[in-house]
């Protein structure tokens, strides 16, 4: 089962999302539906699990940070 | 007379959206105007050189009150809020009105995802002064 992650800073209101679950290429209409609801992430990292679906031994992480 | 400031860094894309968070902060729809270049408005009745395309007129805030926009660009929506605005919106809130709205943003931002993934909230779990809440679809 996939899932999205929010984390909403009380302080700030900035939202923070990750992508779980949706390996690779997989995740990027997720990515596409919050990019339109959010507007263009000011980061944007891939996860270690979006790397591994790539064959990438570096990891890397997360996927779809907004601040 | 207050001057107004535009919040650049705070932009809300959808309209839609925008219009739930307002709602949910008790500003209900009947109470918005949407258009194009709509004219502010000060306290005295006085036609403001700024304009917005979102319209919360100032009988709906306090009689000291400017109109309260936003104006349409093409990443989304920003705040413009008279500086006497910003401290009464504060008080009426309990906190910053553009982080309050933000925050209500969020909300409908994560509502909207659950019903177009056909997804289910987990009960969001508050670590420090963040909010977490996990949508599973």
């Amino acid at each position: 089962m996939a899932e999205i992650v929010f984390e909403i800073d009380e302080e700030t209101g900035e939202l923070t999302t990750t992508i779980r679950g949706l390996p690779g290429k997989a995740c990027a209409p997720v990515g596409e539906l919050l990019q339109q609801l959010l507007g263009a992430p000011a980061v944007e990292r891939h996860t270690e699990e979006y790397s591994r679906a790539r064959g990438q031994t570096r990891p890397q992480i997360r996927t779809g940070e907004r601040r | 007379m207050s001057k107004y400031h535009v919040f650049a860094q705070a932009i809300f894309p959808s309209l839609e959206l925008l219009l739930a968070a307002l709602t949910e902060l008790g500003y209900p729809r009947e109470q918005v105007e949407v258009g194009e270049s709509l004219s502010l408005f000060g306290y005295g009745d006085d036609r403001r050189p700024e304009v917005a395309d979102v319209v919360i007129r100032r009988r709906w805030l306090h009689r000291a009150s400017n109109d309260l926009g936003f104006q349409k660009t093409p990443s989304g929506y920003v705040p413009i809020v008279s500086e006497w605005d910003a401290g009464y919106l504060r008080r009426r809130h309990g906190e910053d009105f553009v982080v309050a709205l933000r925050k209500a943003y969020n909300r409908a931002v994560i509502a909207e995802a659950r019903t177009r993934l056909k997804g289910s909230l987990r009960p969001a779990v508050r670590q420090g002064t963040t909010t977490k809440i996990v949508l599973r679809f």
